[in-house]
């Protein structure tokens, strides 16, 4: 039974290893959006979110006494 | 040879990039629970604690910012799943029968109640792909290392993990659609 366990922490673990090698250059900018259209997201609509977010939570934190990013747009997400 | 984070450090961080990859990367932890706007909820949620966090910005230069952000992605998946003890269910399961270095498939499993035999059926042949697998199973998750064990090039090994979670996927995908049709009879 413990090895049992032992395979399933590994096997998550092989998971976890399988899918950081994404956030490395293993993957190219198009290999990721690939994958991303082959499971049914839209990797150019999640893109512009990203940067609408980060470009929010930037300004956020240079203004931070200037209007907020509201908690709406932080989560915003496509369909 | 090492994989480099893709344009994470420096100044010019192409953040579009960097979501992307880190929402992808959440939509494959999240598992069977995976969804394209719960794994873009983690990864806004991962970046806004990141950029948020007073100490992090002036060591982005020195910062490994993909570790980082998938380390705060993981602890968030944790979360969502609400499984505190044993994390996203693996794509592949534990009960691999192997036997001579060889995966086999169970004779009788259904394959998509049985990821482990839909796997073998198809890694079956590629040898590296094979190998990534058993050494795994061994523990021996390190790319560098699978490499010197199956005395191949490096960029093999990581072609083969990219098939790899190419197939993870694809059998996720028929699992979950098993189960929702399952589920709506």
């Amino acid at each position: 039974m413990k090895k049992v366990q032992n395979e399933r922490e590994i096997l998550t673990r092989l998971d976890a290893v399988l899918a950081y090698d994404i956030l490395t250059d293993v993957y190219s900018r198009q290999e990721v959006a690939d994958l991303i259209l082959d499971a049914g997201g839209d990797p150019e609509a999640i893109g512009k979110r990203g940067q609408s977010l980060v470009a929010g939570l930037i300004r956020d934190l240079i203004h931070p006494s200037g209007p907020k990013l509201s908690d709406a747009e932080k989560t915003k997400s496509g369909p | 040879m090492k994989p480099k984070p893709h344009s994470f450090q420096g100044d010019d961080i192409e953040w579009a990039e960097v979501f992307c990859r880190l929402t992808l990367f959440a939509f494959e932890r999240l598992g069977p629970a995976a969804a394209w706007a719960r794994a873009e909820q983690i990864a806004s949620h991962a970046i806004s604690a990141f950029l948020a966090a007073e100490a992090v910005p002036p060591q982005i230069a020195d910062l490994n910012l993909a570790r980082h952000l998938a380390e705060l992605v993981e602890g968030l998946v944790h979360e969502a799943l609400s499984e505190p003890l044993s994390g996203p269910e693996p794509v592949l399961r534990a009960s691999a029968d192997r036997d001579g270095g060889t995966l086999h498939p169970r004779s009788g499993a259904s394959e998509f109640r049985d990821p482990i035999s839909a796997l073998a059926k198809q890694v079956a042949g590629d040898r590296i792909m094979e190998g990534v697998v058993l050494l795994s199973l061994d523990g021996i998750l390190d790319a560098s290392a699978q490499a010197a064990f199956l005395v191949v090039p490096i960029i093999e090994v990581y072609e083969a993990r990219k098939r790899l979670l190419r197939i993870t996927a694809r059998i996720r995908t028929e699992n979950k659609r098993s189960r929702d049709e399952e589920s709506s009879k």
